[in-house]
């Protein structure tokens, strides 16, 4: 057993770092899972060790074989832990993820078939692009996030903190150990990523779905990193992965108390969130802050890394500006909707049932931020390159400007305050899959489906074989006839 | 010279015809030599196992029998090489479970059951160590009809069906293999395998071509390869759910044996390479494989859908062993061993659960996971396993697969078993989760009482757990098993050990 850890395992100072990070996540969202009232808690912590098994398996070994079986029990483990929350979106989860792993399966034989035995760098290009695909589905790479919003958004508090801030990691994990030396793909996915999400994250009039979709655009900032092979990006991605999860996992912890205390998902609710827990706002408004990237907190350091060392030109210099100042904008709407949309008439009815949150809520709060902090003190060491001098004064200047435009373009339309939107689903998505193609016909567009999107992805595939199934003879006569039909073939063919 | 080859086939020969005179007697007598005979038979197994241990992890285990004493190119040899003892554990191991299983499962009619039961472990030891084409027919022959009745067991219409489809395509697989048996005879003059492994290159390529043909169209059928599928679904489910476990995992894997024993060893696999049959066995078998997964989604029966999953695996199986790689014959040994031991834990737990439900359709399996949680868990784990989720051994074989197309660049290949793992997770999974649903009782004609019949029902349920416990655990430490897969497998590749040893003294 001794000989199996310590011949595939490679207990690298990166490859603790991350396991590491990664197991101060999961004890968070554990801490933070005792003030929610779950049945079976005992369970609910073995899925959590299966979860913290399977990661470890993925970051620190350097065999593939390993890597595919921790990879399947983070599927399983995470599918179990979600199953705390609704069957549908559980369901709907294993699915997904299931068929992404086999691709994954695919392609890591493929890989090792051409040479690449061990988890390293690979240069062959083709390769890469089959690997980004492959861990595309768990990680999110756009076109195969559409799932991401709808279980993030649905999960339970802490199980969407342990999937948005650690598990759709891994896989840029992977990608930094075997993409080295960039791809180009990535960087533009990643650039695509930014944008798109994070104009989603804007329209977003739910806390928990705009929070999913800051995942999906922070995560592009990680594959800009990677994708560029610029060395101080690579090392700012990975930075910026230990980062963003820390912070997302204490927003979305926090926005299980924002839920509880304000018996409402949409941000529209969230009024006079300052009066009502002053405690949770500044530990939102914190979080939020490391998303932007704004200067002294570690989110700058490495969104600083990214943004001046991935890009060479002027155009990109201004594109990474422009990605910088969309997560300015989607973060300064929900501080001024949710937390300061405040009302001086009702703050004297809030005075008696003011909100203080409990130690386990304060403690899983406020530590993600504490490592921030530290990180912050002591980035350099962590990314193990030789780069002390971050600009803090220039950065200061450049986020105040990305400060003052967002909140002229947020003044000049109105907060963003847009019609309230459903909460993503699948349901949605075939609908609007649906009216597309109805739109195209000049036919009625559909407000809800008669059957829902699962059941109808069974329907067909189930239709399907049954057609298969009625395709072939039914009587025995017929049947039997086919031996001497191949047998004839055989012979004709084959002799 | 070794006698103990020939108790491997008298033991439960003797057994199955002391039953009926001992059954007069007392009906525990009955039970105790059953019980006692299993064991015998299995502890002979374990015996050759131990008394050649250090010939087998060399990998130069041969142990041989001449019949009345005739030397090889006349009388019937039995022999064992590391192939027919990998086959031979396997089948011992499971049986011995699955008597086990039987005694807690079948309440009825239980003399004539068992006696079908032995004849048919006497057969499938005797076609696994005999040398002789003929003898092989003959074996093939008892073992159609004495697993005939069984699936007949029921005495329903669904059954008797069943049977006589069974018997129907059973007996023209087996003229087919008769045929060729002639044919061997005929042009050869001899029916020792390792002399008819000789000389068969020296034949003319017509007549290779056409004896080549007929043994694969009798194997195939037997085997329930598309399009010679139509029985098996029926077969496997339509019988009590410990001969489905029989039949859908020991039994078809003892055709493997025979389809691996003759295509490699005796014919040679070059004539197959040669004249590109290989490649149209590969296509026939891939595409077996993806039709078995999708008429199992199909079926809305769980018995019919894990036979269907049955000739979904087989194709794979077939498909592997034909890609003729070390690699790939080391993959489709795992998957061998990895499907008998899901197949049967599978059947042996749905044999439980179909206690308690009016039939098997999907819609009444609703709540059966409450009646035994650890049993179902179980269920779940395998049919995991079958998916091929770490660490059950299904995982390991899929792999392995993977890795053996991959190694040919037989895109093709991998494409249908990463397609058909899809599909069988959506058809398991289905299952599943209905039988985690919470049962509202619905209005009264509907809701029947159903007496289970369990004759012992602790002896059924622990069986059952106790084969998805060993899909965990060999899925965990599957290493140990590389060795006589291993063994197996080098058996394969060189078929002049199997001659040599036959022949040379």
């Amino acid at each position: 057993m001794l000989a199996l850890i310590l011949g595939n395992m490679n207990f690298s100072s990166f490859n603790i770092l991350m396991v590491s990070t990664g197991i101060i996540i999961t004890l968070v969202s554990i801490i933070s899972s005792r003030d929610y009232s779950y049945s079976n808690t005992h369970l609910f912590y073995i899925c959590n060790l299966i979860y913290i098994l399977g990661f470890t398996m993925i970051i620190m070994t350097e065999n593939w074989i390993i890597f595919i079986i921790g990879w399947e029990l983070v599927t399983v483990s995470t599918f179990l832990l979600l199953l705390w929350g609704s069957n549908k979106i559980a369901r709907v989860y294993l699915i997904i993820q299931f068929i992404g792993s086999n691709f994954l399966l695919y392609v890591v034989l493929m890989i090792m078939n051409a040479g690449y035995t061990t988890i390293g760098p690979i240069d062959n290009f083709k390769l890469q692009l089959l690997l980004i695909i492959g861990v595309g589905v768990k990680s999110a790479i756009i076109g195969l996030h559409f799932w991401l919003p709808i279980v993030h958004s649905r999960a339970p508090a802490p199980v969407s903190a342990i999937l948005s801030g650690w598990v759709v990691k891994l896989g840029f994990i992977v990608l930094l150990k075997t993409v080295t030396t960039g791809n180009i793909l990535l960087f533009y996915a990643g650039i695509a990523m930014v944008i798109y999400a994070g104009i989603q994250a804007l329209l977003a009039t739910d806390y928990k779905v705009l929070l999913a979709f800051s995942t999906i655009s922070q995560l592009g900032f990680i594959a800009i990193g990677i994708g560029s092979g610029n060395y101080y990006a690579y090392w700012g991605s990975a930075l910026h992965i230990i980062v963003h999860g820390l912070a997302k996992t204490s927003l979305f912890l926090s926005s299980g108390y924002w839920v509880k205390s304000m018996k409402s998902r949409s941000i529209y609710q969230f009024k006079n969130g300052w009066f009502k827990d002053k405690t949770n706002s500044i530990i939102t408004i914190l979080g939020l802050t490391v998303l932007a990237g704004f200067p002294i907190l570690a989110g700058y350091n490495s969104k600083h890394l990214i943004k001046y060392a991935a890009g060479n030109g002027w155009i990109l210099k201004y594109v990474f500006h422009g990605l910088s100042l969309i997560t300015y904008l989607y973060v300064l709407r929900f501080i001024k909707l949710g937390i300061f949309n405040l009302n001086n008439e009702e703050k004297r009815d809030l005075d008696e049932d003011r909100k203080v949150i409990g130690l386990n809520a304060l403690s899983a709060l406020i530590l993600p931020i504490i490592l921030v902090v530290l990180i912050t003190l002591r980035s350099n060491i962590i990314t193990g390159i030789d780069y002390t001098d971050y600009h803090l004064l220039h950065g200061f200047i450049i986020s105040l400007i990305y400060i003052l435009i967002s909140i002229t373009v947020l003044k000049l339309f109105n907060w963003i305050h847009i019609k309230e939107k459903p909460v993503p689903s699948m349901d949605l998505l075939l609908i609007r899959i649906k009216n597309g193609y109805r739109w195209l016909n000049g036919s009625p567009r559909l407000k809800r489906l008669e059957v829902d999107m699962e059941n109808q992805i069974y329907n067909i595939a189930i239709n399907f074989a049954k057609m298969v199934y009625d395709f072939l003879p039914k009587t025995i006569q017929s049947q039997l006839l086919f031996i001497p039909v191949v047998l004839l073939f055989l012979l004709i063919f084959y002799i | 010279m070794n006698n103990i080859l020939i108790y491997l086939v008298v033991v439960p020969l003797a057994t199955a015809f002391l039953i009926p005179f001992v059954d007069i007697f007392s009906n525990k007598a009955r039970k105790i030599l059953v019980g006692f005979s299993a064991l015998f038979e299995f502890s002979i197994g374990m015996y050759i196992i131990t008394d050649n241990y250090a010939a087998i992890t060399e990998h130069t285990f041969f142990l041989k029998y001449y019949l009345g004493n005739w030397i090889p190119p006349i009388g019937i040899t039995l022999s064992m090489d590391m192939l027919s003892l990998f086959f031979s554990t396997l089948i011992s191991i499971s049986l011995l479970f699955i008597i086990t299983y039987s005694i807690g499962f079948i309440g009825h009619h239980e003399g004539k059951y068992y006696v079908l039961l032995f004849l048919i472990w006497a057969a499938m030891h005797g076609i696994i160590l005999t040398g002789d084409i003929f003898n092989l027919d003959v074996f093939l022959e008892l073992m159609l009809i004495t697993s005939a009745p069984l699936v007949a067991f029921k005495r329903d219409r669904n059954g008797t069906e069943a049977a006589i489809k069974y018997m129907f395509f059973g007996a023209i697989g087996g003229l087919f293999i008769f045929i060729g048996v002639v044919l061997v005879y005929f042009n050869l003059g001899t029916l020792n395998f390792a002399d008819i492994a000789q000389s068969f290159s020296l034949l003319p390529l017509f007549i290779k071509k056409m004896i080549i043909i007929f043994f694969l169209i009798g194997i195939f059928i037997k085997l329930g390869i598309f399009p010679f599928h139509f029985w098996l679904s029926k077969a496997h489910s339509a019988c009590p759910s410990s001969i489905s476990a029989l039949l859908s995992g020991v039994i078809v894997k003892v055709y493997i044996y025979v389809f691996i024993r003759l295509f490699f060893n005796v014919f040679g696999f070059d004539i197959l390479r040669e004249t590109g049959l290989d490649i149209i066995i590969i296509v026939i078998a891939l595409t077996s494989s993806i039709l078995g997964h999708v008429l199992a989604l199909s079926e809305n029966d769980i018995k019919r859908m894990l036979a269907y999953s049955t000739v979904a695996n087989l194709g794979i199986i077939v498909a592997v062993l034909t890609l003729n790689t070390r690699l790939a014959i080391l993959a489709g040994l795992l998957h061998v061993m990895a499907h008998l031991l899901m197949k049967v834990s599978l059947f042996t737990a749905t044999g439980y659960l179909l206690q308690f439900t009016p039939s098997h359709k999907l819609q009444d399996l609703k709540g059966v996971a409450y009646k035994n949680i650890i049993l179902f868990a179980g269920f779940t784990l395998t049919a995991a396993g079958m998916v091929g989720f770490p660490p059950m051994i299904g995982f390991f074989s899929k792999w392995h697969i993977l890795q053996a197309f991959l190694d040919r660049s037989f895109h093709w290949g991998s494409i249908t078993v990463i397609l058909g793992s899809i599909i069988a997770f959506f058809y398991y999974i289905k299952y599943i989760i209905y039988g985690f649903k919470t049962i509202s009782i619905g209005p009264p004609e509907r809701f029947r009482l159903i007496l289970s019949v369990f004759y012992r029902e602790r002896v059924v349920t622990n069986i059952a757990i106790l084969f998805a416990i060993a899909v965990v655990v060999v899925g965990v430490f599957f290493k140990l098993s590389y060795g006589p897969i291993e063994g197996a497998a080098n058996a394969i590749m060189d078929p002049s050990i199997y001659i040599e040893s036959i022949l040379g003294g």
